[in-house]
């Protein structure tokens, strides 16, 4: 049996460095899962480091799932080198050591509380 | 009281031991470097004053004959040699000796301090007399001494004058900028380096995953940032990219910040003067609909811009807060453990709680159980974070090992770290002594060869020992790794074959040879020294590795050397799993093994238990094993199964299980003494409900499945022949 056929969600285990190098081909293993199963989920236990444009894919990711009524979810544990790029880009306040709460503060809705 | 002082000493005093052999063995690599002389000096010091204070007599008398031969030292009156520093060394340890005796020490202790001084006294008058037979001979004493940097974000010394100024600043780099190797996020993160700073991402014109064009930068930022530097200060952060980032400064006027009190809020008058409750007052704001969902509704601000705005207000708001606060305290690690349980405990009442409120389907109480969620993960993060320590302090006292050892097996090794600032549970980094003390003294004892033998090979006669440490993920990655021989394939082969680990004319890959060294009693040293070759200790490594959820892996090239690489969880306390069901029981596979799962009819896989099935998996062969047979559930099978594929040892296989439930955050627990002989599984965890989940050891399975393909495979060679 095939069970390919029977699949419905992807883990996509990112690991090492994720940057401009790496990006394209990420980018195109997110698009095929998208067309073959109606969850993927990114893993980033393994990732050693992130730069600016492999954030911005996984934005990029999480919009493209709402347009297509898919399902797109980060899991794992963020390594601290990963944490810091977050961080320091603003993309999160405070700790986070979890791609769960990540995804939560990343794709929060942006407006908050305003003591207008 | 005096004694919880007495405590504090002794546990300060252990520090500035473990700093002086560091100090130590550096000033045995820079002998003429004044300003570690000064540092060793600075330390005997340090010490003699406290112990002093706190009645240890002993230690007191004693630093203070040490202090007066490092006085010398630091005059120039003689130079550090190896004699010395062996001395001093010997003296750091009396020091460690003298410190867990009571404040008196006992008569060998003080002879041996006597001793200990009247050696040192010989020996720097030796040296002191040779220096001025040599007298004018001698190189000068050069003063090596490294301007320190400022520490990020603090503002001290003749600084502390100036005003802090708050700046919004803009960054919007081109969308070509990264082209040219520019991290734009090392740029904001330099500006952080200028003062206290809020950093928000303007993300607004990512477009979706089809139409990105992946290595162009989209995002901006806008930052506040308050410091004591001036706009040229910013400006010069984006020198080397003006041409492909628009940057806009401005100053904010802030005059109302500092020294005033912010106005009241409405609600805040109402409840003081008693006309209405803090309660009604959070019913009244939960109804209130915010400014800013209003104005991006209006389609007048976007919501990029309206978090930017909150950013800077609540950057400012906490620069008025600001106060002055000490910058770390010293808590025994017994209250973080406690602490930690108690997390731990509460990280299981809240999934309970979680459980619960789903059940409920009120929605109030789910909004409630939801920011508690946020809490607690937030609580356990920042516990967590308090149990990081640098692995630096475990690397500092290999150097002394490799010194020593060396000098005993007549070998001339040095040891290089790298990654000692990478941060680790401390548990972990309290079990990973052992394991990379049997590694180094391997290394050292089989892996460098003599320095003849190193010559004749065209090697430096120095080996060197590689110690590094690195983040990957949920892990981090320990290497040991040597330029000595490299491991003697045939060696291993023939003490396998030798002791039936392995059938005689088996073809085994290197890997799967090369894991046989960690088997207990393998050893294939003709002699045993007192260092290695009795078989115990590579065992110990992998056990303990294997003790803390992680592996060890091997890579050797002949005459080149070895390397070791040890991956270990980052913490002990919480992993993520996957939760599954088999039978009537629960199971945890741990998160960042998952690759995928996929569907499989109980009739396919019934029977996989007790050999590995094989099924395709996008294309590849998937070997997988019935989960029910292996852990002997007898109940009826569901028609339609799940295989977890996990990644295990380098291979994927499949773990047949009833049902995935989902993701689960878990917080081990040890199994009790009774199963520790049950293999395949390396721990509880409580279930919201109350129930008990088993957590697989998933590298464990692999393991036994091959062994067992490897006695299936040795016995059918056997058979042939």
């Amino acid at each position: 049996m095939d069970s390919n056929a029977v699949s419905s969600i992807k883990i996509i285990t990112w690991e090492g460095k994720i940057g401009i190098e790496r990006v394209k081909e990420l980018k195109a293993e997110l698009l095929k899962e998208f067309s073959l199963v109606r969850q993927v989920v990114v893993s980033l236990s393994l990732v050693s480091t992130i730069d600016v444009t492999g954030i911005q894919l996984l934005y990029a990711a999480h919009a493209f799932s709402l347009r297509e009524g898919k399902q797109f979810h980060l899991t794992g544990t963020v390594a601290p080198s990963v944490e810091e790029a977050f961080v320091s880009g603003g993309f999160i306040r405070g700790s986070c050591k979890e791609a769960k709460d990540l995804e939560a503060r990343l794709f929060e809705a942006s407006t908050g509380e305003a003591s207008a | 009281m005096i004694e919880q002082f007495k405590d504090a000493f002794k546990e300060e005093a252990v520090e500035l031991l473990n700093q002086l052999e560091e100090k130590l063995l550096e000033l045995e690599e820079s002998p003429l470097d004044k300003e570690i002389i000064s540092s060793v000096f600075r330390t005997m010091h340090t010490i003699k004053g406290s112990s002093a204070m706190f009645g240890f007599e002993s230690i007191s008398r004693f630093t203070h004959e040490v202090e007066s031969i490092m006085d010398s030292l630091r005059e120039g009156k003689f130079i550090a040699d190896r004699g010395l520093i062996d001395l001093t060394l010997e003296t750091r340890d009396h020091l460690r000796d003298l410190l867990n005796d009571p404040p008196k020490a006992s008569p060998e202790l003080e002879s041996a301090s006597s001793d200990l001084i009247a050696r040192f006294k010989a020996f720097t008058d030796r040296r002191i007399a040779e220096k001025r037979a040599a007298d004018g001979e001698e190189p000068e004493v050069v003063e090596v001494k490294a301007a320190k940097p400022e520490a990020a974000g603090t503002i001290q010394g003749k600084e502390e004058s100036k005003a802090v100024v708050t700046y919004r600043i803009g960054v919007q780099p081109h969308p070509t900028i990264l082209n040219n190797g520019t991290n734009p996020l090392l740029l904001v993160g330099e500006l952080a380096e200028l003062g206290d700073c809020t950093v928000t991402p303007v993300l607004g014109t990512i477009p979706l995953l089809d139409a990105i064009d992946p290595q162009s930068c989209y995002v901006g930022w806008m930052v506040v940032l308050s410091t004591t530097k001036d706009e040229n200060a910013i400006r010069d952060i984006f020198i080397f990219v003006e041409g492909d980032c628009d940057l806009k400064v401005e100053r904010i006027t802030d005059r109302d910040l500092i020294g005033d009190e912010p106005p009241k809020k409405i609600g805040q008058i109402l409840i003081e003067r008693g006309i209405t409750s803090p309660e009604k007052i959070s019913e009244a704001l939960s109804e209130q609909r915010k400014i800013g969902e209003v104005l991006v509704e209006k389609n007048v601000v976007t919501a990029d811009q309206v978090k930017s705005a909150l950013e800077e207000q609540d950057h400012l708001r906490k620069l008025h807060e600001k106060q002055d606060q000490s910058t770390s305290i010293r808590v025994g690690s017994d209250k973080l453990d406690a602490l930690v349980d108690l997390v731990g405990e509460m990280v299981t009442l809240q999934a309970r709680l979680t459980q619960t409120t789903n059940a409920f389907k009120d929605a109030q109480l789910s909004s409630i159980t939801e920011q508690f969620e946020r809490l607690v993960s937030q609580l356990r993060d920042n516990t967590m974070t308090m149990r990081m320590l640098p692995i630096g302090t475990t690397f500092s006292k290999f150097r002394r090992l490799v010194r020593d050892l060396s000098a005993d097996l007549h070998k001339e090794a040095e040891i290089v770290t790298e990654g000692a600032e990478t941060e680790l549970d401390k548990t972990v980094i309290e079990k990973l002594n052992d394991p990379l003390v049997h590694l180094i003294r391997n290394s050292l004892d089989h892996g460098i060869e003599s320095p003849e033998e190193r010559r004749a090979a065209g090697k430096d006669p120095k080996g060197t020992i590689k110690l590094s440490a690195a983040h990957a993920g949920a892990n981090v990655l320990v290497t040991v790794s040597d330029d000595g021989a490299g491991l003697n394939r045939e060696a291993i082969y023939r003490k396998a074959v030798e002791k039936g680990l392995v059938g005689a004319n088996v073809e085994i890959a290197d890997a799967e040879l090369f894991q046989l060294i960690f088997a207990a009693g393998f050893s294939t040293a003709k002699t045993v020294t007192s260092v290695s070759g009795r078989g115990v200790g590579m065992d110990v490594v992998r056990r303990e590795i294997e003790s803390l959820g992680g592996s060890v892996g091997i890579e050797t090239v002949p005459a080149k050397g070895t390397k070791f690489t040890l991956r270990i969880p980052l913490t002990l306390a919480i992993i993520e799993g996957l939760l599954v069901k088999i039978g009537d029981g629960f199971f945890v596979v741990p998160l960042q093994s998952v690759d995928g799962c996929i569907e499989i009819k109980s009739s396919e896989a019934s029977g996989a238990g007790k050999g590995r099935a094989i099924t395709s998996y996008r294309g590849d062969l998937l070997p997988y094993i019935g989960l029910r047979e292996f852990f002997n559930f007898e109940t009826t099978p569901p028609e339609i199964m799940q295989i977890v594929i996990v990644n295990a040892l380098e291979s994927r296989i499949g773990l047949v299980v009833d049902s995935v439930i989902g993701e689960y955050q878990t917080v081990i627990k040890p199994l009790g003494r009774m199963f520790h002989d049950v293999e395949g599984l390396s721990g509880a965890t409580i279930l919201g409900d109350g129930t008990v989940a088993l957590i697989m050891d998933v590298n464990r399975l692999a393991v036994m499945k091959n062994r067992e393909e490897i006695h299936t495979r040795s016995i059918a060679t056997s058979g042939r022949g």
